[in-house]
């Protein structure tokens, strides 16, 4: 009997392999998040890679803990939001949580330097005078494109870059970690085994 | 199915982590000293599997051995299981050290049951009723770690029904894949070691 379902097993998990139509969980949750201009692009995804839809995600402040803005998830697991006006006059860092119903949670922090460089007019309140003078000196030179268009620009060819940077920062599984983790277990197995071995002698 | 940090309210981490140490105890004081390889063994399984995952139409699992965890380890499955997941957590931010507790109890838990109800099976003489005893703890305990994550999650508010359906419409596959390994595995140690399969006692 044994040998007939051990002849089976590679043929059956073959047709589930094609056939099953589903998608599965994976044991954790990755939440990244890049600026794009003015917006603040975020993507979700379980560790094997398929995209979390239908997770609710909310913005907080991140010092405070107050709810600025609240959403759910589309079907390839992002979504964007534009930080509200109050956050940026603050310069607030925002706290970007995403959860899935099923117990997987993440945490993005954006930071307010971060979304504050692509919204058009902001930084220029908080520069200086002189940085101000300087700016302008600059853009005068680049054949009459204007600062702002110039930022905006450079923004945009940022921004594939940015999202690059934040995918790099999400926590990945590598071999070392695992050999560490196996390191680990064979250590305990050899302590607790001397033990077993000592409280036995003395027995 | 492990569920994260900062979900589930302080009562519940605190009974998590009653319940985890106490299993975990029961197994240690319960193994005897030649078993405690064995539980290595089954520990740094459980640990690698979740890390190895399978392309599955267009997502992708990963295994979990709870059954097989189980049957060869017997109440040993809960230090077994404590060890690996505190690892995942520190090696990888799976799950989380506040949950470790109850991630212990949702796995160990259906892998002591698979333990306790599938070890009479695979004893039976008749080689049908073993493997199907062996499929029920592989592809039972899965089941059952999706219904017991489910319960917590309603314990902690969230809708029970969507999270129930989510967890368990996401493992029917991975159940059945981990039925058909345990039956194998299980055919093959009944061959070769016998002696290898928990005591129902133990």
């Amino acid at each position: 009997m044994f040998r007939r379902l051990r002849k089976l097993v590679p043929l059956a998990l073959l047709g589930l392999l094609l056939l099953w139509p589903s998608v599965s969980l994976g044991h954790g949750m990755n939440l990244f998040c890049w600026t794009e201009q003015d917006t603040v692009q975020c993507k979700s995804r379980f560790s094997g890679g398929r995209p979390v839809h239908n997770a609710t995600w909310r913005v907080l402040d991140a010092s405070s803990g107050d709810r600025l803005l609240s959403g759910a998830t589309g079907s390839e697991g992002g979504f964007s939001f534009s930080p509200p006006p109050e956050a940026g006059d603050k310069r607030l860092d925002l706290e970007v949580i995403c959860e899935a119903d099923t117990g997987h949670r993440d945490t993005w922090t954006v930071r307010a330097a971060d979304y504050l460089s692509g919204v058009s007019g902001q930084k220029e309140e908080n520069k200086s005078r002189a940085d101000r003078e300087e700016a302008t000196e600059g853009s005068e030179s680049v054949e009459g494109i204007g600062e702002e268009k110039l930022r905006r620009i450079v923004n945009q060819e940022l921004a594939p870059l940015r999202k690059e940077l934040a995918r790099l920062r999400e926590p990945g599984v590598t071999l070392r970690d695992a050999m560490g983790g196996l390191g680990y277990i064979l250590g305990l197995v050899g302590i607790w085994a001397f033990a077993a071995s000592r409280r036995g002698s003395r027995q | 199915m492990h569920i994260a940090e900062g979900i589930l309210p302080l009562p519940l981490l605190g009974a998590g982590v009653g319940l985890g140490l106490l299993g975990a105890a029961i197994g240690l004081k319960r193994t005897r000293q030649e078993e405690i390889p064995l539980v290595g063994v089954m520990a740094a399984a459980f640990f690698v599997a979740s890390l190895i995952h399978v392309p599955l139409g267009p997502a992708s699992i990963h295994l979990l051995l709870l059954g097989l965890v189980g049957l060869l380890t017997g109440w040993a499955c809960f230090p077994a299981i404590l060890i690996a997941l505190l690892l995942q957590a520190l090696f990888f931010q799976y799950g989380g050290l506040t949950v470790l507790g109850v991630n212990t109890c949702i796995m160990a838990l259906p892998a002591l049951l698979a333990h306790l109800f599938g070890t009479p099976l695979i004893r039976s003489s008749r080689r049908w009723i073993a493997a199907t005893g062996a499929f029920l703890a592989g592809a039972g305990a899965i089941i059952a770690a999706g219904v017991f994550a489910a319960i917590v999650l309603a314990l902690a508010d969230k809708a029970f029904f969507a999270a129930a359906q989510t967890i368990l419409v996401a493992h029917i596959p991975v159940a059945a894949i981990e039925g058909m390994i345990t039956v194998a595995v299980v055919g093959f140690i009944l061959k070769v070691k016998p002696e290898m399969l928990a005591s129902s006692k133990r």
